[in-house]
């Protein structure tokens, strides 16, 4: 793919500056061209910083989406140029391909289709496929300059002219068949609605400000909330800190560990987490009977994880060692650890310590073959891992075909069960011998999944991770390959398929969409939008500005080197991620705004985090498994990776129920554990005392305490849900009413004795979090005279169920 | 304050006669709701030839050509092998085969043969079984189910398995156990299994907070203009609405099946959530499903063993809903993605066979006719034709397809013309369940 780039006014840095979204100050603000940039925040004049670059990038042949002034003042994303002409790529898109070109024509001319499997010139492919407007536009013009007699045969055929297989399919005086002479003629004149203004979809979104955003990536990306030091920091330096400080995340154990969990929601294969040894033969690699059967219980369970997680660890190694990410499919290696490396029979690699599962190695596996000789795997990344072959397994007549679903799908933006998800007939394909390469409706899919099938041949269909050189591979199938490219003889008869497979991966254009298109779902929340059924509402300026900034961030990612934190880096930056709220009110200006801000439900896994990280221990009933890893992770909306493998992204009772219970739990077993603390070590009320009640015994407020009592409310506000609180504001007033109610009910009840001052034994400090034993008296704390601890109980269950608590 | 009780179930002595139900008490009639949908998926493509679509063709089925009837349904007399499912074959106890299943439930179940899912696909084919299309933009029938019926319940439609997208018409549930179910359900309450138990706040305390976070809410709805996040405020404001009604939910103890029946044990199980859900008024549908059936290898022995898994967790699970008074409100819908081939891919022993969208649809419930065939298949296991008045099979008339059974199904519902619009099915109306 090529592209071509040019360079535009940027009023800050990263995307939000590429797509012209204006900076926010401290605060979630309205943003705007010409508004302000915020402290620290550069000029468009001033050189960008490595993680956030000016120019704007698109595909060749493609034109920008430009930006008109919506009459709220906003920037629509209108469907022509500034001088009011659609662009040829947007006629394709909003006129071409809805009303001739995506029904007509691509029902033969479509993958699989009558003119394809004759051999046609002119090829479609379908909006699942990436990228198909600009393929699609390029075999426009391909094919329009084919003439006769001075006349397109894109304008003959449709007519049943020039031999046309389909015969004639438009009338002249259709429609169809004007705008597709319009078609014609545009891409033959070349462009002629050049975008010269700036592509400034989002100036009416208020963003997160540096701080709001760096606290919402240090919570997704590694797993904690900012320092006070961070905070100020980024109040101080800006936009322009803001990269820095997002890149710093890069290099933290949480990073690593959400890197992990991001790819298992891709690979699955954390399936296999208590059991990833048992998918192994043991002719193969002995080990797992010789040393994995004397390791200790709690050493097996190393062993079995780090068997399990080998492919997740090699991509994670790939990312935290800025490796080109392509490496996940090229890597002629893959990590092992002390485990791994005796299980896979490794006998090269020496470790510091034989027992540390997270000391990890690149390094080969070997296979014990039947004389006993032992061959290295040939490596390809991911590929060519044994839970990759187990999780994606194959049989005598699947034929590794699923294992080409999934690499299309996976790693190359391709979805074949959409591409070709059309009615078959079983009464046609049982006069074929061999239906698969000859019935049209069966073809048009294996045509594209059995070449890359092909790729895995000698990979054993019982033991998925055994390499069987002496199985012949299938002629009936088209001949192995990928696209047009086909793997030579020489290749396939080695056993280097995988390798063969994984180079053309790395080097398709799709890859990089692939990679971008899945880090959208991991740090979003959500899929990316499907090309909308009807272009011409506001669906498709809200599809096509999230194009150009999915397009946007994988050539970012490209010209990095294929560097995963440069693409991890554009997505926080945009406004997919930050933004928090629109000036806009006109319908069409908010349906183009459709796909804008995240508002994610968090998953279990992140609200665990979250959780741990407000109180200093987790969410649990014991054990090592915190309750949204193990009791309620599905019930809350998580995955098992194995029957359960797509995340809950909407809330149902249960769910909400689950997280009143986690409110309710968390703030008993948190508020009186904090108070017993030094005040400066204090977690949630470095502010208060358990004696600093609202109001004397006369029902008079106290200034000094209520002030405190504020302090410590805005202070848990910033800490646990980023949000600033105004005391006067409604908001400000609701939770201060909450809290002072709460404590003259107490009050009221304690006299009448209706409640008692000991806490409920579960809400009472009296051992430290995961302790098995009680501490000395002096150190508990049971009692709450002046019911101040469980008023705080109520303000932490408020908030713990909040919204901004759980979501991002 | 009002305890959950639990259902006492009698499956605890683990083997089970067929002359009873395997659960005896019965729970009271449920008092909310009309009627319940339970869709049970069989994952991978089931062989309607191992069922009630059989075949004299040893080229169809090697394990036995012989073609059995229980009144009018056919079945194919395959069984389980001593052992297989690590207990002591009894003729008498323990599971289903197809005859059996029939003996029990074949009087109130309406076969559907030759049912053309037109396509070899997996996803197509679990979507084509849910929704009655192939296409990926229709929601599951239990979502129109929940959004038609359910709006206001905390689980409308509950997900154990199976093709579930619901298109945000109605939220959906994902459950897996039982226990976790009860702790969830009285937030308030430090130990929910305690008719005594604590609170974390008083009474006062927890409507207090629960107030503001209701205002709380309502104001971040207001403020928020971005149709994302707007959404997704509303989101959690719905789900609040309906999670409270959860204190009413009765969580029975799970069926414990003897030997290695975990597939036909974890099906009932999940039976036995959505019923208990269904029967205190919390919602409305459910989706179950049992995988194992894509046996593109070895088909005799996996599919044989599934099929047996499948009928014994069916008929746990009718159990269960006349247990609990619930037949006459509730209906079971039963399929597969797709069928499999009229032949073996391969000769001797291990032969599998590969994937045919010809296939069959099993439908038991309150008006549903029992002891009926729909439908059928040529010797060569292609669809037959059905006349569309007499529905009866031949080589005129229409094909029998899952378009046309969701038409027939919506219509059962009482869908409003409204929501089904929406999701148009353009297909035959035909007299399917009438």
């Amino acid at each position: 793919m090529k592209f071509k780039t040019r360079t535009v006014g940027a009023a800050c840095l990263g995307l939000v500056g590429l797509l012209g979204v204006g900076c926010a100050k401290n605060g979630v603000e309205s943003s705007g061209a010409g508004k302000s940039t915020g402290k620290g925040a550069k000029d468009d004049t001033e050189a960008p910083s490595k993680g956030g670059p000016t120019v704007v990038t698109l595909p060749d042949g493609g034109t920008e989406v430009v930006a008109q002034p919506a009459a709220d003042g906003g920037v629509t994303l209108a469907p022509a140029g500034a001088d009011g002409c659609l662009s040829n790529r947007e006629f394709l898109a909003t006129e071409a391909w809805p009303k001739v070109l995506g029904g007509v024509c691509s029902s033969c001319h479509g993958p699989g289709g009558t003119a394809v499997v004759q051999g046609a010139k002119f090829t479609l492919e379908p909006s699942a496929y990436p990228g198909f407007i600009d393929v699609n536009l390029q075999a426009v013009a391909t094919n329009a300059e084919l003439e006769v007699d001075g006349k397109s045969v894109l304008l003959l055929k449709p007519l049943g002219e020039r031999e046309h297989g389909g015969g004639a399919v438009l009338a002249k005086d259709s429609e169809g068949y004007r705008i597709l002479t319009e078609l014609v003629e545009r891409v033959k004149a070349g462009e002629k609605c050049p975008d010269d203004t700036a592509i400034a979809h989002f100036d009416d979104v208020q963003l997160l400000d540096p701080a709001g955003t760096f606290r919402k990536a240090a919570l997704t990306l590694a797993g904690r909330l900012p320092t006070a030091n961070e905070v100020s920091a980024l109040r101080d330096g800006g936009e322009q800190a803001l990269p820095a400080a997002i890149e710093g995340l890069f290099t933290e154990a949480g990073f690593h560990d959400r890197l992990i969990e991001m790819f298992n929601d891709q690979w699955l294969t954390d399936r296999y987490l208590d059991d990833g040894t048992g998918l192994l033969n043991g002719d193969e690699f002995p080990n797992i009977q010789d040393y994995y059967d004397n390791l200790p219980d709690d050493q097996k369970y190393q062993a079995r994880r780090s068997v399990a997680r080998e492919p997740l660890e090699l991509m994670a190694h790939v990312v935290l060692n800025d490796r080109p990410f392509t490496e996940i499919v090229t890597a002629d290696y893959t990590v092992l650890n002390p485990f791994t490396a005796v299980v896979y029979n490794n006998g090269e690699l020496a470790f510091k310590n034989e027992y540390d599962a997270n000391e990890y190695q690149e390094g080969r596996i070997y296979a014990v073959e039947d004389d006993g000789k032992l061959l290295a795997f040939p490596h390809a990344g991911i590929l060519s891992s044994p839970m990759f072959l187990n999780r994606y397994p194959t049989s005598r007549t699947n034929l590794n075909r699923h294992r080409a679903r999934i690499v299309l799908r996976e790693l190359l933006a391709t979805d074949i069960l959409k591409v070709a998800n059309r009615p078959i007939d079983p009464t046609k394909a049982v006069t074929f011998a061999n239906p698969t390469r000859e019935e049209e409706s069966c073809k048009m899919c294996h045509v594209i999944i059995d070449p890359i099938a092909g790729t895995f041949q000698h990979w054993d269909d019982n033991d998925y991770e055994r390499i069987r050189l002496d199985e012949p591979w299938h002629d009936e199938l088209f001949p192995p390959g990928i696209g047009d490219e086909k793997l030579t003889a020489a290749e396939a008869e080695s056993g280097n398929g995988l390798p063969w497979l994984g180079s053309h991966i790395a080097a398709d254009p799709r890859f990089p969409i692939s990679v971008v298109q899945n880090l959208y779902r991991s740090l979003i929340g959500e899929e990316p939008m499907a090309f909308p059924a009807d272009p011409s509402d506001g669906s498709y300026a809200a599809w096509e500005a999230q194009q150009a900034t999915l397009r946007a961030i994988a050539q970012a990612f490209v010209e990095d080197n294929f560097n995963f934190k440069t693409a991890v880096l554009q997505v926080v930056l945009s406004p997919y991620f930050r933004a928090a709220n629109t000036d806009a009110t006109s319908s069409a200006r908010l349906a183009q705004l459709a796909a804008v801000g995240t508002g994610r439900l968090l998953t279990p896994e992140l609200l665990d985090r979250k959780i741990t990280q407000v109180f200093g221990f987790s969410w649990n009933y014991g054990g090592d498994r915190t309750a949204l890893s193990d009791d309620f992770k599905i019930l809350y909306g998580g995955i098992d990776s194995e029957t359960v493998t797509e995340r809950l992204s909407t809330p149902n009772g249960m769910m909400s129920a689950i997280s009143w219970r986690m409110a309710t739990e968390m703030a008993c077993h948190g508020t009186a554990l904090d108070f017993a603390q030094a005040a400066s070590d204090r977690r949630l009320f470095p502010n208060v005392e358990t004696s600093t009640v609202p109001e004397d015994e006369i029902a008079q407020a106290i200034p000094e305490n209520v002030a405190k009592i504020q302090q410590n409310l805005a202070y848990l506000y910033e800490r646990m849900l980023g949000e600033t609180l105004d005391p006067e504001s409604s908001e400000g007033k609701r939770i201060y009413d909450l809290f002072l109610t709460t404590w003259r009910e107490g009050r009221a009840k304690l006299a009448s004795t209706e409640v008692q001052r000991d806490l409920n034994w579960e809400c009472q400090y009296r051992r430290k979090p995961g302790a098995d034993e009680d501490l000395p008296d002096a150190q508990m704390l049971t009692q709450d005279d002046n019911y101040v601890i469980r008023s705080w109980m109520a303000v932490i269950t408020y908030l713990l169920s909040d919204y901004r608590f759980l979501y991002d | 304050m009002q305890r959950r009780t639990l259902l006492k179930l009698s499956a605890t002595g683990g083997l089970l006669s067929l002359a009873t139900p395997w659960f005896l008490p019965r729970a009271r009639a449920a008092e909310a709701g009309d009627k319940f949908w339970i869709f049970v998926t069989a994952g991978g493509g089931w062989d309607p030839r191992f069922m009630f679509d059989p075949s004299t063709s040893k080229e169809q089925n090697r394990i036995t050509q012989e073609i059995g009837h229980v009144g009018n349904i056919p079945f194919s007399p395959i069984d389980a092998l001593p052992e297989e499912f690590g207990f002591e074959m009894d003729a008498e106890r323990t599971y289903l085969n197809p005859e059996r299943f029939l003996g029990r439930f074949g009087s109130r179940m309406t076969v559907f043969n030759g049912v053309d899912t037109s396509t070899n696909n997996h996803d197509a084919g679990a979507r084509a079984v849910t929704t009655g299309s192939i296409q990926e933009d229709v929601p599951a029938m239990g979502a129109l189910l929940a959004a038609a019926y359910g709006q206001k319940l905390p689980l409308p439609f509950m997900s154990f398995g199976g093709y579930d997208a619901t298109f945000d018409l109605a939220p959906l549930s994902r459950i897996g156990s039982g226990g976790q179910v009860r702790r969830v359900a009285a937030p308030n309450e430090q130990n929910p299994d305690d008719d005594n138990t604590q609170l974390y706040h008083t009474a006062d305390t927890w409507q207090r907070i629960r107030a503001a976070q209701t205002d709380r809410i309502a104001e971040l709805v207001a403020a928020q203009k971005l149709p994302k996040l707007n959404h997704s405020i509303l989101g959690l404001q719905e789900a609040r609405a309906t999670d409270g009604q959860l204190a009413a939910l009765k969580v029975p103890e799970l069926v414990q099946l003897p030997g290695n029946m975990n597939d036909a044990q974890n099906l009932i199980r999940a039976g036995q959530l959505a019923l208990s859900a269904f029967s205190t008024g919390l919602g409305v549908a459910a989706s179950l499903s049992m995988g194992g059936f894509d046996t593109h290898g070895n088909h005799d022995q996996q599919q044989r063993r599934q099929v047996i898994q499948l009928l014994t967790g069916i008929g746990g699970l009718l159990d269960q809903i006349d247990a609990q008074g619930l037949s006459d409100r509730t209906y079971v819908m039963i399929g597969s993605d797709f069928g499999r081939t009229p032949s073996y891919n391969q000769e001797g022993d291990g032969g599998g066979k590969d994937h045919w969208p010809i296939t069959s649809f099993l439908a038991i419930g309150p008006g549903i006719q029992g002891d009926r065939v729909i439908g059928a298949t040529t010797k060569d296991q292609n669809a037959q034709m059905l006349d569309p008045k007499s529905l009866a099979a031949g080589s005129d008339g229409v094909k029998l397809t899952p378009s046309q059974i969701h038409v027939a199904l919506r219509r059962l519902a009482g869908f409003d013309d409204a929501l089904t619009a929406q999701y148009p099915l353009l297909s035959d109306d035909l007299p399917l369940f009438s």
